[in-house]
């Protein structure tokens, strides 16, 4: 048990915050990371 | 006294809605302001938007109760409804859809298929489709909430569904999708609050995450049995665990966490939001905004599920014989007044939205893609408003009928309307979007395979609704009669669109607008 759940139970309720995580990833890379790696390229 | 608070309460919120309504008319000014808010919505609206018309008052108050009863395992659709109803929806889904439909001017999902096959009868045809079942849904959701009202407040069923049905119907009409937007993120911000609360006071009542799963899954098979849980039944190896693979309540689980969890890539009124960003950006935005709200709601709600039941051996209290009362039972007997008041209203909000979009939607499938283009075969901008706006009226009398004397069926509309959805569009709309070799005829075929199949299943399989409808399902075989349609009806209607697109290939008119679908697509 892991939290009071079994493994297969856990992994959805871990899956739900990793899912969360990868979005707000994946908006925070493609808002600043990404402009600003494309800004860079067009200053050179 | 409380039914008194309850109107007071219910008219200022009638008001604001009705405020933003007018706010809405008067900034329309075009069809495109009129069916996607003039394509101007930020990140954060379309998030609220997209979250709010997706989470219903029957994903909170039913699947936490199923969740009661089927245990943690429901947490898989949870995972899905994020990272299928989000990330691969906004990210696959959502930027191509938002191209295309620049590309070819189209203002609803039916229309961004009519245009991109050239056939104005597949506009038409598709949007009966969703404007029959989309009324049943709407119906569904507000059956939902008037008895939720109708068992708190003591306000007669039929006056909750006028009130309802009115409030929501008279700020859609007047304002289009900028009164629905903003109001959906009102309403949005309503319902992160009150689950917020919700969930940190059971937790911390519980102990904390880890004590509180422990304690659920302490409840034995008799605790269950004692306060009359179809759990004790239901989740055989506890509330914590899988039940055993391919049991009764294991086909159920599967059913339920597919049938919701994919069918969402296809559902017209959320299709409809990629078509409102202002630029990609907004898009980008949307997709760590809206994880973070279906987190906040659907994580959350199914989380809380299991717990009530530590709750109700507690307390003594007995299950009340339906899912869907199970949360507002534990609610009402847990928390403060105000609380409760402050929860009803969270769900009244969740109600609202969803029955706001999907008004909304259907009234431009009758008024712009059906009588407008099928029929007319292409009106002004500002008639084409006008029509809507008629239709949706239509629409909203339709629903109320419905609702007053809803038959059983209606009931299962909302699992059945993801369904059919995604049975009927989803394979169509993502070769749509990815494949340029896809035909007419191969999108006919698609569409009218996987319809056609879905809704067999429904009315001649179909666990659920076979038995409300022909009086018991064809199959006897739990395994095969609890398989959701989406498990044949999506390989179905993929095989049919590549094998038809193969045999009748796009003559020389759809391959020039296949090459304009295409054009900012890299």
């Amino acid at each position: 048990m892991i939290l009071g759940m079994s493994p297969f139970v856990f992994a959805a309720w871990l899956g739900c915050i990793l899912a969360t995580v990868l979005c707000v990833v994946y908006g925070v890379y493609t808002e600043y990371l990404k402009e600003r790696k494309k800004k860079e390229k067009e200053e050179e | 006294m409380e039914a008194t608070s309850f109107i007071i309460f219910m008219a200022l919120f009638a008001a604001v809605y009705i405020i933003l309504g007018y706010i809405g008319y008067r900034k329309t000014k075009t069809a495109e302001d009129y069916f996607v808010a003039g394509r101007k919505m930020g990140g954060l609206v379309i998030a609220f938007s997209y979250g709010a018309t997706f989470i219903s008052a029957v994903a909170l108050i039913g699947f936490s109760g199923i969740a009661s009863i089927y245990g943690y395992s429901i947490l898989w659709l949870a995972f899905l409804n994020i990272f299928v109803g989000i990330f691969i929806a906004f990210v696959f889904y959502g930027f191509r859809t938002r191209k295309m439909g620049l590309s070819l001017n189209a203002l609803t999902m039916p229309e961004l298929i009519g245009k991109r096959f050239n056939s104005t009868k597949l506009q038409g045809v598709s949007a009966g489709i969703i404007a029959v079942f989309m009324i049943a849904y709407t119906a569904a959701v507000f059956l939902a909430i008037a008895t939720l009202v109708q068992v708190s407040f003591g306000i007669p069923y039929e006056t909750c569904i006028i009130i309802f049905t009115v409030v929501v119907g008279a700020y859609i009409i007047v304002g289009g999708l900028y009164a629905v937007m903003w109001t959906h993120t009102l309403q949005g911000v309503l319902m992160v609050v009150g689950m917020i609360i919700l969930t940190v006071w059971i937790y911390t009542m519980l102990g904390g995450v880890g004590a509180a799963h422990e304690a659920a899954a302490a409840l034995t098979s008799a605790d269950l049995k004692g306060i009359g849980s179809p759990a004790a039944d239901m989740a055989p190896n506890g509330l914590t665990s899988l039940p055993p693979f391919l049991s009764k309540p294991f086909m159920m689980l599967l059913t339920l966490i597919f049938g919701v969890g994919i069918g969402v890539l296809a559902q017209p009124q959320l299709v409809v939001r990629y078509l409102t960003a202002k630029d990609e950006r907004a898009l980008r935005l949307a997709i760590p905004y809206g994880a973070i709200f279906i987190l906040l709601m659907t994580f959350t709600a199914f989380c809380i599920g299991p717990l009530c039941n530590v709750f109700m051996v507690e307390k003594g209290l007995m299950y009340p014989g339906s899912p869907d009362k199970v949360l507002p039972m534990v609610v009402s007997e847990l928390f403060p007044p105000w609380f409760v008041f402050l929860f009803i209203f969270a769900i009244l909000a969740a109600a609202m939205s969803t029955a706001s979009g999907l008004f909304h939607t259907a009234g431009s499938c009758v008024g712009r893609d059906i009588y407008d283009k099928a029929i007319k075969k292409g009106v002004s901008g500002e008639k084409s408003v006008k029509v809507t706006r008629y239709a949706t009226v239509g629409i909203v009398i339709a629903t109320l009928i419905l609702s007053l004397r809803p038959p059983d069926v209606v009931a299962f509309m909302c699992a059945f309307f993801f369904g059919l959805m995604g049975g009927t569009f989803l394979a169509v709309y993502t070769l749509t979007l990815y494949w340029k070799k896809i035909s007419r005829a191969g999108a006919w075929a698609g569409i009218l395979g996987g319809f056609l199949f879905t809704i067999s299943w429904y009315v001649l399989v179909y666990f659920k609704t076979a038995p409300s409808i022909i009086g018991s399902s064809m199959v006897s075989s739990y395994k095969i009669n609890m398989l959701d349609p989406l498990f044949i009806a999506i390989p179905l209607s993929f095989i049919l669109t590549y094998t038809v697109s193969k045999v009748f290939k796009q003559d020389s008119e759809e391959k020039r607008i296949t090459e304009k679908a295409f054009e900012n697509i890299g």
